[in-house]
């Protein structure tokens, strides 16, 4: 047996360590300014990359992936050397992991604010930036098997198997769910290889996986390596530890469909995803006691050390949202929470609690470590915690009150039969004291985050330089023959982490296949409507300017089958309407109405006076303008031909003639709207005065029918015609 | 002549109606055939479980619990009689 030196590579985590900081301080004032916009609508009047509809995406794509990304990292990066013994596989993939990933996460902080998006949430990156997470993923993959292969202790610590179940299963996810056709190899469009219902179902299969596989399963890992390491306790089962695992990674991948209850999904898809969402309560409460009774005996250290008070809280967290989720998995409750608030209180106890909190206690325990000091200010790490904490409490409390209230006031009917409500506005300004008081527990949770800035900084200048360390441990012996003889298949998978891995694959696989590969193969799965025709080309283009502002951000296009819906939007969704919808965009929120049977309901001069001031039009509303849509500026045509190419090729039905006219067509519906448009006479009036304005400037001016703002127009008005049931 | 089937007047119904009625036909086989293969999954994992407990699997479900604690790997020097690792991993 010989024994052998080597250093853990420290290094490498303190990039992540350093990178989840400032990502952490960008995403939580990038979200702080996004609940002040709900108070303040246009705060940023007019200026396109600072609207409320492109900065969503900014936000949870930095909250989700730079964030809890970098932290994840950092966290794996140090305990996968330390569990396994040994340093990384190798240096290079390190740094490539790390640099990829964060240019990756800059390149999503220039074009989402430019409206460079899919519009698939969590996944609104560009076909070029999924490429490459996709390969820097991979990289981070080969990276860690590499360790495991090359490690000097036998046995796998349940953390590395979390691990491994990340790695796999985010990498699958990512793949099936990016699947997009480009429309230009120069250009930053692409659309969704699925449609409508098969669209949603694949969508929410991976987002409801993304939670599960990003923000979870490694997030468990952290847990059961560094709550036992902080608290110098192992942890309380192991065996419950195994038995968490592999239930839970079964588990999870079924879930996704509780996202689309009561949609157009096919029934027997919904159920399947509210039986496995109430199982999904199992494994977590089971992961959660674990956590927080590996610290019995030691509750006397929490009283003292901050970071143990930070895993307290964030296991805590944990344990709310895993009861909250399978309880809104079912469908009387999913009934009242869907599209309110009370989903984004669900979220931010998630990822405030559980992602945030673990990663404040994992780096405060990790910078002095690293370091070879103490802390900087415990107290200042306690008022961090106590002023994190009250943030999670105000942030999420007025949320739960403000989305049973609105969902309340969305189903309340007078004794006639008429909506009590039937004015959307008003079930909005209802809850506005609660969205003030969501931005006041933001600004004390962000509060919270700057005190860690500066304490970590002040740590790290008293401390020591942050150096490798330096270890020791024998090579990694042969087993012989006779010590295996009567081994137990679980001792064995344990030594073994490629069958593991693929083991864990296939449990994950299982669940997918099953469910979105019965959808895509029978090719008569969506009942077609015969009314139901392709988007003209301008309201394609329109489609594509929704996209681009984010809308679904805050509209929904599925109406429920309620009385209170179709009383209040019109006749519930078809899954047959949504057969040329690449990508569908059902949206999972209503901050404003739904606006699946919008066209027809108001004329062409209401939406254009909307879009450009919509407190004109609706005083109270909370919708910001989008001026820029009217700007002097021709609408973008060139990539048109090829849009419409891209979609026949995914099925679409264009004929060739159609294709070949698409701005000739295009134009005529144009015109057809200004035409409409000069019904009213202040339209009338204003335009001639802009173009007299834009002659004195000496700018050519652009007719009205070229710009943006028309097509939206005429994608608005198309909105659920097709099947309007007529009277 | 053939038993009529409540089909048969399918190309009176309403448009919306048929579209609930393919959804019923098309949809509703195949939730049997799901919920045959999720219990026969559970069922999978149930008899694992219970197989694993019997056959003594988690025996030992305390050392590696305890081992990762220690950091008895760490040295301060390293020493010549030992063979530091420098290959693929550069002291750095």
């Amino acid at each position: 047996m010989e024994m052998q030196q080597f250093y853990y590579d420290n290094k490498i985590v303190k990039k992540f360590i350093y990178a989840t900081i400032v990502f952490g301080v960008v995403a939580m004032s990038v979200g702080l300014l996004e609940a002040f916009f709900y108070l303040f609508p246009n705060l940023t009047d007019g200026i396109s990359w600072l609207s409320y509809g492109r900065l969503r995406p900014l936000h949870t794509n930095a909250a989700i992936f730079a964030f809890v990304g970098n932290a994840m990292f950092a966290g794996i990066y140090y305990s996968l050397q330390r569990l396994l013994k040994a340093r990384m596989f190798s240096d290079f993939l390190s740094n490539l992991n790390f640099w990829g990933w964060q240019l990756i996460i800059a390149a999503a902080a220039i074009t989402l604010p430019l409206g460079y998006s899919t519009s698939k949430e969590y996944a609104e990156l560009e076909w070029p930036i999924d490429i490459a997470i996709a390969l820097i993923w991979v990289v981070f993959g080969i990276n860690m098997i590499g360790t495991i292969l090359k490690r000097r202790e036998r046995h796998l610590y349940v953390a590395i198997w979390f691990y491994i179940a990340t790695f796999v299963t985010v990498a699958v996810l990512h793949i099936f769910n990016s699947l997009e056709l480009p429309v230009s190899l120069t250009g930053m469009k692409s659309y969704s290889v699925y449609a409508g219902v098969q669209d949603a179902l694949v969508q929410w299969w991976y987002g409801h996986n993304a939670v599960a596989f990003f923000l979870t399963t490694p997030y468990l890992g952290l847990m059961y390596y560094f709550v036992p390491k902080a608290a110098n306790r192992p942890v309380y089962s192991y065996r419950l530890s195994i038995v968490h695992f592999w239930s839970l990674i079964f588990l999870y991948i079924w879930a996704g469909p509780h996202h689309l209850l009561y949609s157009a999904l096919p029934t027997w898809a919904q159920n399947l995803g509210v039986v496995f969402s109430v199982m999904l309560i199992a494994p977590s409460w089971g992961g959660m006691i674990n956590g927080l009774l590996t610290l019995r005996g030691v509750w006397d250290k929490v009283r003292e050390e901050p970071v143990l008070k930070f895993f307290v809280v964030a296991i805590t967290g944990y344990g709310m949202s895993t009861f909250e989720g399978p309880m809104l998995s079912l469908k009387n409750v999913n009934a009242i929470a869907h599209y309110t608030d009370w989903i984004v209180a669900h979220v931010h106890v998630g990822a405030l609690a559980w992602n945030g909190f673990l990663a404040f206690g994992m780096i405060y325990w990790l910078i002095p470590r690293m370091t070879k000091t103490t802390l900087f200010s415990t107290k200042l790490a306690n008022f961090h915690f106590w002023i994190g904490t009250l943030g999670i409490i105000l942030y999420t409390l007025p949320m739960y009150v403000a989305g049973f209230l609105q969902a309340s006031m969305w189903k309340q009917f007078n004794p006639d039969g008429t909506l009590t409500y039937g004015n959307f506005l008003e079930t909005v300004t209802q809850i506005m004291p609660m969205y003030w008081m969501r931005a006041i527990g933001g600004t004390l949770y962000f509060t919270g985050m700057l005190v860690l800035v500066y304490n970590i900084i002040q740590t790290v200048r008293k401390g020591s330089k942050i150096e490798d360390e330096l270890a020791q441990a024998p090579e990694l012996q042969k087993i012989t023959t006779g010590r295996i003889k009567g081994e137990k298949y679980h001792a064995w998978l344990e030594r073994r982490p490629i069958q593991l891995t693929i083991l864990a694959v296939v449990a994950i696989l299982i669940g997918g296949i099953i469910e979105i590969v019965p959808t895509i193969m029978i090719k008569s799965n969506i009942p077609t409507i015969a009314s139901v025709k392709p988007y003209s080309p301008l309201e394609l283009q329109g489609r594509d300017l929704y996209i681009r502002e984010g809308c679904v951000g805050c509209h929904s296009q599925s109406v429920r089958p309620f009385r209170s819906e179709v009383e209040r939007y019109g006749p519930q969704s078809k899954a047959g309407e949504f057969v040329y919808d690449h990508p569908f965009l059902w949206g999972s929120k209503r901050t404003g109405p739904d606006l699946l049977r919008v066209g027809g309901k108001y004329n062409d001069n209401w939406h254009f006076n909307h879009f450009w001031n919509p407190q004109s039009i609706s005083a109270g509303s909370i919708m910001p303008g989008y001026k820029w849509l009217f700007d002097n500026e021709a609408m973008d045509n060139s990539t048109l031909q090829k849009k419409m190419e891209v979609m026949v090729t995914l099925g679409v039905p264009y004929t060739d003639e159609e294709v070949t006219n698409a701005e000739k067509d295009l134009r005529t519906q144009a015109l057809k709207i200004e035409e409409s448009l000069k019904n009213d006479p202040d339209f009338v009036k204003s335009y001639e005065d802009s173009k007299k304005k834009a002659e004195a400037r000496g700018e050519k001016f652009v007719p009205m029918n070229e710009r943006e703002i028309v097509a939206l127009i005429a994608y608005m008005q198309r909105l659920g015609t097709d099947i309007k049931v007529k009277k | 002549m053939a038993k009529p089937s409540k089909y048969d007047n399918y190309h009176n119904l309403n448009e919306t109606y048929k579209v609930h009625l393919l959804n019923q036909i098309i949809f509703m086989s195949v939730i049997y055939l799901l919920i045959a293969i999720s219990i026969i999954v559970a069922v999978f994992f149930f008899l694992a479980f219970i197989r694993a407990v019997k056959t003594g699997q988690y025996d030992d479900d305390y050392t590696p619990s305890v081992r990762m604690l220690f950091d008895d790997e760490l040295i301060k020097k390293a020493s010549d009689d030992t063979h530091l690792i420098n290959k693929n991993n550069p002291k750095p």
